[in-house]
């Protein structure tokens, strides 16, 4: 069942790839075939099995854009003079600025996830969440919490606007942990 | 979406590549090589006596060798044993003052110098800062990974029609982009994956502080035990070293399946003693059950990592997905191509930010060439710390070395940027790779210790250089009138 999996995964990917611009429904076909083979793997392997179909569907998929590298076809044209999406700060206004959003983004997201990932353990484990549970709970929270709010904070326009998301997740943190 | 959102995300993306990228290369570079870090221990210290296996009582009397060298030195507080594994088929006896290989039959028959694996593996780990603070530093540019692939697909509206889309013979700009673009998305599940597995192991020090605090007084051992078990009262009164032989064969009585990987003893030679019997499951992601025994080398039951709560599973899977180590070579070596990619987008991210700037006018000849020699000067670094390990033993001072050449290095291509011109400095990288391959196989007891890695190695940098002259010439006869085909303008 494994092996089937595994080939299942590569061959949903190919589907995908053939199905690509022209032929949609093969592509659905092939996103239908690696979630089946996913599904498969989990059950018959777990965990295990889950990584295992990743890695061949994400190593197919690199051998078929490879496969496309190799067959482009030579062209000249000029890539657009775009304006970098960020410049370098010169002017002391502009470093001040970077530099809050660095605090905000690194120093305060931080520990805003922190807070937030620890009061939900506080909750779990007034809820009857075993003492493992709740460790781990904390330790897996905390990157995914500040994760969240970095890309928050990372697609607003401006230093103002990134206070918002550790904010929000500082006051969750405190409702949980008071609520515990 | 709007295209606001796919500005900002853009923007987003850029300022959090160009603060960390550097940083993120060195570690993903770094990762790359030590998926397969047992297999670079073999390559460095080739000609060491190997044995696939090692019975219990050859462990027994292995671990009597193993603290029977100390002597003179202050008691070690633990002794390991590390069993043999395909990877690395020589069994390690450990205590606080260093490593042994053992023999089959449990006699030493060499210390463990890998020093230049460790210097790899540190770099990856901490970036050779003090331990705690280097894999806080490591942990939080995991997060900062992550949120790259985040804002990446938040700012790649084209992600679906572009899927397999790699101009490669384009402009060099719109390649790079393409480069950066497919690499990226198609490795996405992977970088975030490990991004995130890294940053629970490289933060986890900072949670464990929290819970310490709040729960079991600062005690941090009373904070891991919910998750890596209780030990044991310490006894300091003498006692004869543990019953690890009976232990052992217990183990295979009980749990036939599992695979023995590390004996750990906890304050050998003591009445306080007790063993950890650390063993494999097959086909599971967790690095493996954790059972404990008394100094007579009585069961004591297991962690149940494999089958306790789901915390404990959860924690002892994060590794091995991290590490790419649970199903053997053709994992490990699928791992190192996706963590190759992962350097290829760190790389070719940093450089589209370069070329934009030069072609708008803004300058930036010598940014590009501290970026170079970033990209180029640090798999060159880590050939020329394997030379320095060669040359002056396993104590030569790899980790100084290699960040003062990387800095001055620095310096020169802000300087001199014409020095750390990119396809030089690949050309001297695939060379050297190739000489370390091929003095490597040469070596005695080279082919067996590694050979495969020198192969792959030297073939490898010979395509690279193949390639790198074929596309020399190509240019030159583009622009040599004399060398162009007839008919041709």
């Amino acid at each position: 069942m494994i092996a089937i999996g595994l080939i299942l995964a590569a061959v949903g990917l190919v589907l995908v790839r053939l199905g690509w611009e022209a032929r949609r429904p093969l592509a659905a076909v092939g996103w239908t075939a690696v979630i089946a083979a996913l599904v498969l793997l989990a059950a018959t392997a777990g965990a295990w099995g889950i990584a295992m179909g990743g890695v061949v569907a994400i190593a197919t998929a690199l051998l078929l854009v490879l496969a496309a590298g190799c067959t482009s076809p030579v062209k000249t044209r000029r890539a657009p003079r775009e304006a970098p999406s960020v410049s370098i700060p010169r002017r002391p206004r502009d470093m001040m600025r970077r530099a809050a959003v660095f605090l905000l983004v690194v120093p305060v997201g931080f520990v805003a996830a922190q807070w937030l990932a620890y009061g939900a353990q506080a909750a779990a484990r007034h809820g009857g969440l075993g003492d493992s549970d709740a460790t781990v709970l904390t330790l897996f929270l905390q990157p995914v919490l500040w994760l969240a709010i970095m890309a928050v904070q990372m697609t607003r326009a401006d230093a103002r606007r990134m206070v918002a998301a550790p904010a929000v997740a500082a006051l969750a943190g405190t409702m949980l942990w008071a609520a515990a | 979406m709007n295209r606001t959102l796919v500005q900002r995300a853009l923007g987003g993306h850029a300022a959090i590549g160009l603060l960390a990228s550097a940083l993120i290369y060195l570690i993903a570079l770094s990762g790359t090589l030590i998926v397969v870090h047992d297999r670079w221990q073999r390559w460095e210290q080739p000609g060491v006596v190997e044995s696939a296996t090692i019975s219990p009582d050859a462990a027994q009397a292995a671990l009597a060798a193993g603290a029977g060298v100390d002597v003179g030195k202050p008691k070690t507080t633990h002794l390991y044993l590390r069993m043999p594994t395909d990877d690395l088929p020589r069994p390690v006896v450990t205590t606080d003052h260093g490593g042994h290989y053992v023999d089959g039959g449990g006699r030493i028959v060499a210390p463990e110098a890998h020093a230049w694996t460790e210097f790899v593996i540190g770099l990856h780990e901490y970036l050779h800062l003090p331990m705690t603070l280097g894999l806080i530093v490591v942990g939080a540019l995991g997060v900062a990974v992550a949120a790259l692939a985040v804002t990446g697909v938040l700012a790649h509206p084209r992600i679906v029609r572009d899927a397999f889309r790699l101009r490669t013979r384009h402009d060099p700009q719109i390649a790079r982009a393409d480069w950066h673009n497919r690499l990226g998305v198609w490795t996405l599940p992977f970088v975030v994956a490990l991004a995130l597995t890294g940053a629970f192991i490289g933060l986890g020090s900072v949670g464990f502080t929290v819970l310490a605090r709040a729960y079991t007084g600062g005690d941090l051992e009373k904070a891991y035990a919910p998750v890596f078990g209780h030990e044991p009262a310490p006894n300091p009164a003498a006692a004869p070293l543990p019953d690890v032989a009976t232990a052992l064969r217990t183990l295979a009585a009980r749990v036939p399946q599992a695979v023995p990987t590390y004996i750990i003893v906890h304050d050998p030679g003591t009445r306080g003693q007790h063993v950890q019997i650390i063993a494999e499951h097959p086909r599971r992601l967790i690095y493996g059950e954790t059972y404990a025994f008394d100094g007579a080398g009585n069961w004591h039951g297991a962690n149940g990592m494999a089958d306790g709560a789901i915390g404990k599973q959860f924690a002892a899977s994060t590794y091995n997905l991290h590490f790419g180590n649970y199903a053997g070579l053709p994992v490990e070596i699928a791992y190192m191509l996706m963590g190759l990619a992962l350097c290829v987008v760190t790389a070719t991210g940093t450089t589209l930010w370069l070329c934009k700037r030069q072609r708008r006018g803004l300058g930036g000849e010598r940014m590009s060439a501290c970026w170079s020699w970033i990209v180029w000067g640090t798999p060159l670094l880590l050939v020329a710390t394997v030379w320095l390990r060669a040359a002056a033993s396993a104590t030569a001072p790899l980790v100084p070395v290699f960040w003062t050449l990387l800095a001055l290095g620095i310096v020169a291509a802000a300087a001199w940027p014409r020095l750390a011109e990119a396809v030089r400095l690949r050309r001297i990288v695939a060379v050297s790779v190739l000489a370390t391959a091929v003095i490597h196989l040469a070596l005695p007891g080279g082919v067996a210790a590694g050979g495969g890695i020198d192969v792959v190695a030297a073939a490898l940098s010979l395509a690279w250089l193949g390639w790198d002259a074929r596309g020399l010439l190509r240019s030159r006869r583009a622009s040599s009138p004399a060398l162009r085909p007839a008919g041709t303008a």
